[in-house]
């Protein structure tokens, strides 16, 4: 069976969903057909579809037409829980659209923008869903009478536009550079699934995260991150990857702790004399807000060394904070740091606690920057738990930053949000309500 | 000589000075965008040598055309029947459901159509139909129809083809049936093609075989100097041979050959004397009368007169 296809074949990193869409079209195929032609395979567009997609490697008649067959699937550029559901989250690029080409990288979950055309994706409607993905389709009129959708911009994945697009060398070489950049991205981040474990999985989690996440990967990786290529990614912050020795039974236990020379107290007096030296009176000022004194309401400049330090404290003494109850934190002095756990294990280094304060100080500018309100919640996270064993990030943090509370245009307000709520970092020139939450949250 | 040698496994091709008219003739009509033009001609003269010479040489000439062959049958026992857009589907490997309805098959071969032309970057599409007489009337009712709905996109149909002479019955059977629009898109230009004519012309294509680089695309000594290396360092040509071989097939033309050599007797009897020649070959090679004889013998050419002329067997 001589099955039709422009000459050449797919485009270069084309979604498989398209071409099997255009493949349909213009064999004058169903799906049910091209699932009997494709190995038996059910392809409806569910999640079950997605991951039938594996098993798509053993269909020889489309492997046959669609040269660099792997490069049109998702799964060397992120983990199946990364990707979408495509009839759920359908997300094109209305540019790339027109010329019908789907990317591959459009399936993936937090890939929400277009390096080709460096805008954002849009995604289809429930009705463009229903009428567009499911190929050719003997009911339907040939040629369709509609190929645009007003309602969400889409349009339909054909072949004439395609080949008339086919015309233009340029595109095509620009369509096959940008791919081979967010390939090499994608199979650079896959590496990280056994080195850098915690991250990997957040990193495909959601756009936020991912948001986080990008510019330590680059410095990991060495690579453009596709979003730098898109012009999309404001974030310049110097990064250094680390690695700290978290717990260990052995060394830190209490009949060995040796190793672990510097107590809690010592450890933490040293980060304040080490960075709060100048920053005495703005750390007494964040100690009455996190210690919330007779329900009144407080509200300081933002001192970023301060919070940092005071996020840190909460941390080593709170699993969770705020929760429902937890009306005050610790307010000042460290009386009560002997009875305290720390996430390191009862005897504490300098350089962990270090690493911490640093990376929560560094975190804190990454968040302030993005110059939109947010959420302060203490939380544990895995990088930072005493069974860690993988390295963590620090983003370090510019002299600006760190004296941004003598900075005489500090407009930066920190206050708790209602009683007893979360540390909430406000721009007053921003349009949201005080009483409104932030949908930026930074998990320390 | 090789078993594999072009010349027995017929795999080449000859510009004759029919075959180059022909190319012209539709280059021009292509050109032009005209919508038809029908060669006809006796059987065996090389109709659809011309019409698989088109196929190769416009898509050469005319970048931006779609050009596509299609050997016309008729399925059906009715010879009424329309069949030309199954005939086309299946050319395009387009596998359908049997109760697929007419409109949709044809809707379904239009966009096909379409995508090849827009393949090409063509706005024009050339349809080279041999054996044209063998269509039915309602095939060529439905052939209006495609070259209407593809006019629809601004597609150009040029259908240039290739028939027997009968091919004019269909034309008057058009005329009484008042379907003029069928004669003026696909009907309204008849050339007839002949064999060879004359001596000179034989002479001409028997030259042919004694040219340099017989395949356009291949460097390659002629026919001759390869099969007869040393007779042709000699002197020996086989266009020497063209009054012998006119003369003695002229004595069997009868009917509508007479005049009219069919160009496959013509290079069977070529084939025939280098196979025999070539185990001959030398400084002095010459050609018997009656070698010509048994050449032509060989290629049935007598047999093939009477029958085709008397319908004797």
């Amino acid at each position: 069976m001589n099955w039709y296809y422009p000459a050449g074949g797919p485009l270069p990193y084309e979604s498989m969903l398209s071409v099997l869409i255009k493949f349909s079209h213009a064999n004058f195929v169903e799906f049910p057909k091209l699932s009997k032609i494709a190995n038996n395979l059910n392809l409806n567009l569910n999640s079950r579809f997605i991951n039938n997609w594996y098993r798509l490697k053993k269909a020889t008649e489309l492997e046959l037409l669609v040269p660099e067959f792997n490069n049109h699937l998702p799964f060397d550029f992120a983990p199946p829980e990364g990707l979408r559901k495509l009839t759920q989250e359908f997300a094109f690029c209305p540019d790339c659209i027109k010329f019908g080409y789907h990317s591959v990288f459009n399936i993936i979950k937090t890939h929400d923008f277009c390096v080709l055309h460096k805008c954002r994706l849009s995604v289809a409607c429930s009705a463009c869903t229903e009428i567009y993905f499911y190929g050719f389709r003997f009911l339907e009129p040939i040629p369709r009478l509609l190929t645009h959708c007003d309602k969400c911009g889409f349009e339909d994945i054909g072949l004439f536009k395609e080949i008339n697009m086919r015309r233009n060398r340029n595109l095509i070489k620009a369509l096959r550079s940008a791919g081979e950049q967010q390939a090499a991205w994608y199979s650079k981040i896959q590496y990280f699934d056994q080195v850098r474990a915690p991250y990997y999985s957040d990193y495909y989690s959601s756009a936020i995260s991912r948001k986080k996440l990008t510019g330590p990967f680059e410095r990991a990786s060495g690579i453009r991150s596709p979003e730098r290529c898109a012009n999309l990614l404001d974030d310049n912050q110097q990064i250094l990857w680390v690695f700290h020795s978290g717990f260990n039974a052995d060394r830190d236990s209490f009949d060995n702790s040796v190793i672990r020379s510097h107590s809690l107290e010592s450890s933490l007096e040293l980060i304040e004399y080490r960075y709060l030296s100048k920053h005495r009176e703005c750390l007494k000022r964040a100690n009455e807000l996190t210690g919330f004194p007779n329900g009144c309401f407080r509200q300081v400049k933002l001192c970023s060394v301060a919070l940092a330090y005071i996020l840190l404290r909460i941390k080593i003494a709170y699993r969770d904070w705020p929760v429902a109850g937890s009306v005050c934190a610790l307010d000042s002095g460290f009386e009560w740091a002997g009875s305290v756990i720390s996430p390191f294990g009862r005897g504490n280094h300098h350089r962990e606690l270090n690493i911490l304060f640093l990376s929560i100080l560094g975190r804190l500018q990454f968040q302030v920057y993005q110059q939109a309100n947010f959420l302060i919640l203490i939380r544990p996270t895995r990088e930072f738990s005493a069974d860690n064993h993988f390295p963590v990030y620090i983003r370090k943090s510019s002299y600006a930053f760190r004296n941004v509370c003598t900075s005489a245009n500090a407009s930066l307000e920190v206050y708790r949000h209602e009683s007893g709520g979360p540390i909430f970092v406000n721009f007053p020139k921003s349009n949201i309500e005080p009483h409104c939450l932030p949908r930026a949250q930074m998990i320390v | 000589m090789d078993f594999e040698h072009p010349i027995l496994s017929k795999e080449y091709r000859l510009m004759t000075p029919t075959l180059m008219a022909v190319v012209q003739n539709a280059c021009f009509k292509v050109m032009m965008r005209k919508t038809g033009i029908v060669f006809t001609g006796e059987p065996r003269i090389g109709k659809t040598r011309c019409c698989e010479a088109l196929m190769d040489e416009i898509p050469k000439r005319f970048r931006h055309v779609y050009a596509f062959m299609m050997p016309a049958s008729n399925k059906d026992k009715d010879v009424h029947r329309a069949s030309i857009i199954h005939q086309l589907i299946d050319l395009e490997e387009i596998k359908l459901p049997p109760r697929t309805p007419f409109i949709q098959r044809q809707a379904i071969l239009v966009e096909r159509l379409k995508l090849r032309a827009a393949s090409a970057n063509a706005n024009q599409i050339v349809m080279l139909i041999d054996e044209l007489q063998r269509l039915s009337s309602a095939d060529f009712q439905q052939l209006a129809d495609i070259y209407n709905k593809l006019r629809g996109y601004r597609i150009t149909l040029t259908v240039i083809s290739f028939a027997m002479p009968s091919i004019e019955g269909k034309i008057i059977e058009f005329l009484q049936s008042d379907d003029r629009h069928i004669i003026g898109r696909f009907l309204s230009e008849v050339k007839p093609l002949y064999g060879v004519t004359n001596k000179m012309s034989l002479a001409t294509i028997l030259s042919l075989y004694d040219t340099d680089q017989p395949f356009p695309d291949i460097s390659s000594d002629s026919f001759t100097k390869d099969v007869l290396p040393i007779a042709y360092a000699n002197g020996f040509r086989l266009e020497d041979l063209s009054d012998d071989i006119w003369r003695e097939m002229s004595k069997l033309a009868v009917g509508k050959y007479v005049g009219n050599l069919p160009m496959e007797h013509v290079t069977q009897t070529v084939a025939y004397l280098f196979l025999i020649l070539s185990h001959q070959d030398n400084a002095r090679l010459t050609v018997p009368a009656d070698l010509i004889h048994e050449a032509i013998a060989e290629s049935n050419f007598k047999e093939f007169c009477r029958s085709i002329t008397t319908g004797d067997k």
